[in-house]
């Protein structure tokens, strides 16, 4: 597939910003239920932006962090990066399972445990993607990664790039208000031939 | 201060004795450098791909190992050295979503830091151009700094490790 040159005006933007802003409502209150807690979202930025620039939009790129990482397919596709800091994911691991201890462990349960908190969260995003764009989307078994952010986008870059010098980074951070030091932020990155369709399906 | 001159993926950058080369939070991207000791100039690449799927686009772009040796040689030539002077060293080509981590299933992107290293040591043996030292593969990932002077390359790993070849 030839490069694609990516531009989005306005409205196109405002669009993309609003389909996340629903689907985090719909992603949120699924974690809500999970840890029984109320998650609040801030409003989704949307940004077109080069490659190489990815890292400096993920921010804390130097920092090591949990991230969870689904694609999804069907007549779109793209990728789903959630990124929780090292103290979220001793939260996340106290309030699902009461343990209180202060270490982080990655074994199998924990991994997975994390990765379940992935596939729920993707999972309600994308049903609302189905609902709003009227398709059928299929999500990939999440994968877990302990790294520098910067490090951890790195396959995803490597999906992107092999089309484009630019992409789309739709993001948006989510918290618990009570636990000041709980927060997470969603990433969807969708494939550079796909962000058209998108558009196309809601009359952009 | 040394300045310190940053290499985003898919970027390149040349710097003197007086400067720094980084590169940060490579993953399954390879960072490569070309030196040379005599006229202590040094360039860096952050390669993100073994080469271009389109062979019909010939990108002359650090963002590709094929090209991203040529691009380097070329642009130290240009500054006054000497081809048969350089020698390479590269670092990075990790697996970010090793399979300690996902159990039971095929390591994701595994090939493509495995590649990103193959393509570059192939392309320098095309040059025939020595690689000095390499730190790559495993399964984390590192940020570097190279230092034209002495052609050393810190090797800082986000375990906290650091190493310098």
């Amino acid at each position: 597939m030839p490069a694609q040159a990516l531009s989005l005006d306005k409205a196109q933007e405002d669009a993309l910003q609003e389909l996340c802003n629903i689907g985090m409502g719909h992603a949120t209150s699924a974690l809500a239920q999970l840890m029984g807690k109320t998650i609040y979202f801030d409003i989704p930025k949307v940004n077109l932006v080069q490659i190489s620039r990815v890292p400096e939009v993920i921010g804390n790129a130097e920092q090591t962090v949990v991230g969870i990482y689904l694609r999804f397919s069907g007549p779109i596709s793209g990728n789903i990066l959630l990124v929780f800091p090292k103290k979220s994911v001793l939260l996340l691991k106290q309030i699902i399972t009461g343990d209180n201890s202060r270490k982080l462990v990655f074994d199998e349960y924990h991994t997975s445990l994390l990765k379940e908190v992935g596939n729920i969260v993707a999972g309600a995003y994308l049903s609302v993607m189905e609902d709003l764009l009227k398709m059928q989307l299929v999500q990939s078994v999440p994968w877990f990664a302990f790294d520098l952010a910067s490090a951890i986008i790195d396959p995803i870059l490597v999906q992107l790039g092999k089309d484009s010098d630019h992409t789309v980074v739709i993001e948006a951070e989510f918290f618990v208000r009570e636990e000041d030091k709980l927060k997470g932020k969603f990433y969807l990155l969708p494939d550079t031939s796909s962000v058209k369709m998108i558009l196309n399906a809601v009359g952009l | 201060m040394k300045k310190v001159l940053r290499v985003r993926i898919s970027e390149h950058n040349l710097a003197r004795e007086s400067e720094r080369l980084q590169s940060y939070g490579l993953g399954s991207c390879v960072a490569l450098v070309l030196w040379d000791p005599h006229e202590k100039i040094g360039a860096m690449a952050h390669i993100l791909l073994p080469s271009a799927s389109n062979s019909g686009v010939r990108h002359k772009s650090a963002k590709y190992a094929s090209s991203a040796v040529n691009l380097l040689v070329d642009e130290l030539v240009l500054a006054g050295c000497r081809p048969q002077r350089l020698v390479a060293k590269i670092a990075g080509g990790a697996t970010m979503f090793p399979h300690r981590f996902n159990v039971a299933r095929k390591e994701l992107g595994a090939n493509i830091g495995r590649r990103n290293i193959r393509a570059v040591r192939q392309a320098l043996a095309r040059k025939r151009i020595k690689l000095l030292a390499e730190e790559v593969g495993g399964e984390i990932g590192r940020t570097i700094e190279f230092n034209p002077r002495n052609g050393e390359m810190i090797v800082s790993k986000s375990n906290g490790e650091v190493i310098i070849i």
